[in-house]
């Protein structure tokens, strides 16, 4: 317990110590402006270390809110010269009825104040209007030469000037509610009387001592320097006081998955490659053997180009065995898929729909044997939803060497999941580039269910012929998006792209990484 | 992908007792997606180079020859009918090709008729481009009597009644008027006559690719059809009435063929021969990694519903039944065997390539980049490369200039493909004006420019983006952050005033930057940095300061 007072002596600050000794002379309960007098303090520092003494204990702020009222110029105006309904109403008192525009004349108000008037003549239910004129009630006749309540309560403020709203008479309470409701009669001020009481923690404080020599509270240059840090003594803070919040700069969690898998295929001895987002027809389907009424070519599926409408195309003699490869097969031993290949529609621009383009090109490009793997964005034309977006990004990854085989792609697929954590089985699938086609699938342990993350397979002959590879080739193109949302727990795919700061604020860096050995 | 739906009864009814867990099981392994499942019936998609497993009986055969309860080719016997159709010339312009099969002992109910009618569909779909291809009508055989005739005939030369119609209507009225008339109107647009399929008394079978004619439509009562498949590839068409009639053959029903009389030959339809070809042993094994012997080659392609013939240790001649529209290399034959095998209970190995791996510069230096970035506080976000006019140009006050512009935009906010990232990061900070300031984000990304010397006639840039808003953020703030960004790229900057339209007229400025110590002295980037524009900072509907800075790297 001892150890607990001095522990929060300690840590008090000069003027909390100040405040604290006000007690000791001046009794148990004090008004700031008591410990601003006897301490020689201001109103600031008085209120400041009084709210945190408050909040270690030590004292109790009480409020009290005072209402005091006073009347507006308009008031004054009115208290002096009667309400404008009364005016009225002393004038219908000798004519009984009026038109409305001569009971006005006749009372010598203005027009908005005639308005105010007949309003509250109805209100007060001392007239009615029957036709345009205004004629005396009983109520009416009753009220003649008899103040009301809010009358009553305007000739003591024009006496008094202000009074103080403290348990008011029915009368005063009736008269303020009349009055407040009409805009800008009186002045209400609220005051705030706060006093301070000691508890009896503060008490055991004060009764422990306090010395009033002044802690240090920031270490500075010039202490250091010379020296005076020797002779000062440093206040100890609150370690649970409160701190602004800081948001480091941070890599964004998509990307921190793209250099995983860079850094995994790298590991693995495959060279990276990159090629065009905006690709032709011809290196994105037709060298894939992708027939050209094939529905994935459809306009409703890919990103055509408005402008620039057309690509380039190769060599004549790749463009040459690409088209023959689909007519009747050519030199690849293959049947084709017998129809006329039309060179216009492989110029064609789109928005490549995989990255498998950049396998193509890297083929034609360089010699087996290679490993070589791409990231990029690919294109569909999906709607955004929570499920979909028009863009992702997909790795790409081929093999080609002279005694690769089926069980090879099994293999590096299989490492590559383990990597990142999951368990993978293969499935058997079609794509049009590739045989022995199949679709990967990673165990998700908390659904207890198996979700597809990407194609694979052996490149056909009819691929490889007319790039002028003589070796198998096994390649992958796998979704990273949905592998991102598994490891960063999130059910909507836009989060990655329409991302909410406090999300990428708040997300640690360590979320879906196993850092254990 | 196509989706077919039926009951584990239908199984049944076809001779395939299994319990559906199995079937959940094994369903995947032959290759195929399932889509849905209850106590009653699957839902499941099957890939499109497989037409053939399109209809239950179809997935009937293909499960029973991978559980291993029928093996090898399917036999299909066919018998001539007899029956001509007769091709008038003036069909070759529109739609050339027609083959018929007649299908006799068939038996229909509520439930078959409607899986015939989703086959067909499916079919459609699949080898018919949406009909454009292939169309296919199935007809009540009982109601009409060959000869037929495939002829063109004039918009209102005759009327009929078209499917599920009560009144005749013109073949000009169906494809203005009638709802499916409407919807495949445009297979039809270039022509001025429509095809007609008619019987020996004139009575319209089908308008082929739009209708069938209500007289033919198939009942619970109809026992014999006749198959009629048109389209604008030989081979497209015969590979869909093969399919139809393997698929029917399957449930015990009579295949007989027609003589299809063309002005200059004659073709005799289905013609359901299986067609050969050679499968290598070394080949096979090479490619799967399985160590196979012809023998165990041959039992694998007779589970997949092929016949096979050892030619020799290496050899083997595979038969292909008609309804495989997909072996069109031996690869496919390949691919059967270690699909047959089973994909699971193949081994995994890493291969033994050596090869020495390089990273590709472009990503290096979006390393370097995001380091600096990081390091100066800023959070980095990634966005759409798709985007609209109205973000990139209008907002930002822009002038619009040329852009790789989409041709079927799937919303009006994604019509184009950026040139900067400023516009993505202002609605970045619009979509989190709730979040506590100050915000500092970047961006380095790709954006595409027309460059009509390129070969896609575009080339990629990489650049890089941030911007800063808070209560007080300035012009010196960002300037210190290029400067540090710049320095830290080993660059010597360049800076002048510039009239940007972004950014408010007189705190905007240029920037070079230019490798030190170099004596080429190369422009290596170039951008611009300032305080953005109040009317750009209304239109993104925030309410503070923001300043901003681009830069592209030349590559």
């Amino acid at each position: 317990m001892a150890e607990d007072i001095n522990r929060i002596i300690d840590e008090l600050h000069i003027y909390e110590k100040k405040v604290l000794k006000a007690f000791e002379s001046l009794g148990s309960k004090l008004s700031p402006e008591e410990v601003m007098e006897s301490q020689k303090m201001d109103i600031k520092p008085v209120m400041s270390a009084a709210g945190s003494l408050e909040s270690k204990g030590l004292i109790k702020v009480n409020k009290k809110v005072d209402e005091v009222i006073s009347l507006s110029s308009v008031g004054k105006l009115y208290a002096e010269e009667g309400l404008p309904e009364r005016r009225m109403l002393k004038v219908l008192g000798e004519k009984e009825a009026l038109p409305m525009g001569e009971l006005t004349k006749k009372a010598k108000l203005d027009k908005s104040e005639s308005k105010i008037a007949i309003g509250w003549l109805m209100r007060k239910r001392w007239a009615v209007i029957d036709q345009g004129t205004v004629k005396i009630t009983e109520d009416g006749k009753n009220a003649l030469g008899k103040n009301e309540n809010d009358e009553v309560l305007l000739d003591k403020l024009l006496e008094s000037q202000k009074m103080l709203l403290f348990n008011p008479s029915k009368i005063i309470q009736q008269g303020y509610d009349l009055l407040v409701k009409r805009k800008g009669l009186i002045d209400v001020k609220k005051t705030t009387k706060h006093t301070l009481e000691i508890t009896q923690k503060g008490m055991e404080i004060l009764d422990a001592g306090i010395d009033l020599v002044e802690a240090a509270t920031q270490l500075t240059h010039s202490q250091l320097k010379t020296g005076e840090w020797k002779n000062l003594k440093y206040r100890g803070y609150d370690v649970h006081a409160e701190y602004p919040e800081f948001f480091p700069g941070k890599m964004h969690p998509l990307r921190r998955i793209i250099e995983e898998i860079r850094d995994i295929f790298l590991n693995l001895g495959f060279t990276e490659s990159r090629g065009p987002i905006l690709e032709s027809a011809f290196w994105n389907f037709d060298c894939l053997f992708q027939p050209q009424d094939h529905a994935a070519r459809e306009m409703q599926d890919t990103f055509y180009i408005k402008n620039p409408q057309h690509s380039k195309l190769p060599a004549d003699d790749l463009v040459g065995r690409v088209g023959q490869a689909h007519e009747d097969g050519g030199a690849t031993g293959s049947e084709g898929w017998g129809y006329q290949w039309d060179k216009e529609v492989a110029r064609q621009s789109v928005l490549r729909t995989h990255t498998t383009c950049v396998s193509a090109r890297f083929l034609s490009e360089n010699k087996p044997p290679l490993k070589m793997f791409s990231v990029g964005r690919v294109f569909r034309r999906e709607t955004i939803t929570y499920k979909h977006l028009p863009e992702f990004h997909q790795v790409e990854g081929i093999v080609a060497a002279e005694d690769i085989n089926f069980r090879n792609l099994l293999g590096i697929l299989k490492e590559f999941y383990k990597k990142l954590g999951f368990e993978v089985r293969f499935r058997p699938a079609y794509f049009p580039y590739t045989y022995l086609s199949t679709e990967c699938e990673i165990y998700l342990p908390e659904k207890e269910s198996w979700i597809e993350l990407g194609g694979a397979g052996m490149f056909r002959p009819e691929v490889l012929e007319p790039l002028g590879v003589e070796t198998p080739v096994l390649a992958f193109g796998l979704g990273i998006e949905r592998l991102a949302m598994i490891r960063l727990g999130i059910k909507d795919i836009r989060m990655l792209y329409k991302s909410d700061l406090g999300w990428l604020r708040n997300l640690p860096v360590t979320q879906g990484i196993d850092l254990e050995d | 992908m196509p989706v077919i739906t039926f009951d584990y009864q239908d199984l049944r009814d076809l001779g395939i007792e299994i319990s559906n867990e199995k079937l959940i099981d094994v369903l995947p392994m032959m290759g195929s997606d399932i889509d849905d499942f209850d106590d009653e019936s699957i839902k499941v998609e099957f890939f499109p180079n497989r037409p053939d497993q399109l209809s239950v009986e179809g997935v009937a055969r293909s499960l029973k020859g991978f559980l291993g309860l029928e093996l090898g080719m399917p036999h299909y016997p066919t018998e001539d009918s007899g029956t001509q159709v007769f091709v008038d010339e003036k069909v070759a312009n529109i739609r050339p090709y027609i083959s018929f099969a007649i299908i006799e002992n068939v038996s229909f109910d509520d439930k078959k008729l409607v899986q015939a009618m989703e086959f067909q569909e499916d079919l459609h779909w699949v080898i018919g481009r949406d009909r454009k291809k292939v169309a296919i009508g199935i007809h009540n055989l009982d109601v009409i009597q060959g000869p037929f005739y495939y002829k063109a005939v004039g918009g209102d030369e005759l009327s009929f009644t078209p499917l599920d119609c009560l009144g005749e209507m013109t073949p000009l009225e169906i494809l203005q008027e009638h709802k499916t008339g409407v919807k495949y109107a445009h297979l039809l647009e270039k022509f001025e006559e429509y095809p007609l399929i008619v019987d020996k008394d004139g009575q319209v079978l089908s308008m082929p690719p739009i209708i069938n004619g209500e007289l033919t439509k198939l009942n619970e009562d109809t026992k014999n059809v006749l198959v009629d498949v048109t389209g604008t590839d030989q081979q497209a068409v015969d590979n869909a009435l093969h399919i139809i009639c393997s698929s029917f053959a399957e449930t015990g029903a009579q295949i007989k063929t027609l003589t299809v009389v063309y002005p200059d030959r004659e073709v005799i339809t289905p013609d359901l021969t299986p067609k050969k070809k050679t499968l290598n042993v070394e080949n096979t094994c090479k490619i799967t990694g399985l160590d196979l012997d012809a023998v165990q080659i041959k039992e694998l392609i007779n589970k997949a519903r092929m016949d096979a013939e050892i030619l020799s240790e290496e050899k083997l001649e595979v038969i292909i039944p008609a309804y495989r529209v997909d072996i069109l290399h031996e690869v496919d034959l390949i691919e059967n065997v270690a699909t047959e095998y089973c994909f699971n209970k193949i081994e995994s190995a890493l291969p033994d390539v050596a090869t020495i791996a390089h990273t590709h510069k472009w990503y290096t230096s979006d390393k370097l980049l995001r380091e600096i970035m990081v390091g100066l506080g800023f959070q980095e976000v990634m966005s759409l490369m798709l985007t609209s006019e109205d973000s990139h140009y209008e907002n930002m006050l822009l002038e619009e200039d040329e852009r790789v512009e989409v041709s079927q935009p799937i919303s009006q906010d994604r019509t184009m493909i950026r040139k900067s990232l400023l516009n993505s990061l202002m609605e970045f900070l619009e979509d989190n004006k709730h979040e506590e300031l100050p915000q500092k984000i970047f961006e380095v990304g790709d954006v595409i420019y027309v460059d009509e010397t390129a070969e896609t006639h575009t080339h990629v840039v990489k650049k890089l983006a941030a911007a800063t808003t808070h209560s007080t953020a300035n012009f010196t703030e960002i300037k210190s952050t290029v400067a540090a960004l710049m320095n830290n790229l080993d660059l010597e900057m360049e800076i002048e005033p510039l009239d940007h339209n972004s950014f408010i007229k007189g705190r905007c400025a240029k920037i070079t930057g230019v490798l030190k110590n170099n004596n080429k002295a190369a422009i290596q980037v170039e951008g611009f940095f300032g305080e953005m524009h109040p009317e750009v900072i209304t239109n993104f509907e925030l309410e503070y300061p923001v300043v901003a800075f681009e830069i592209e790297f030349k590559n």
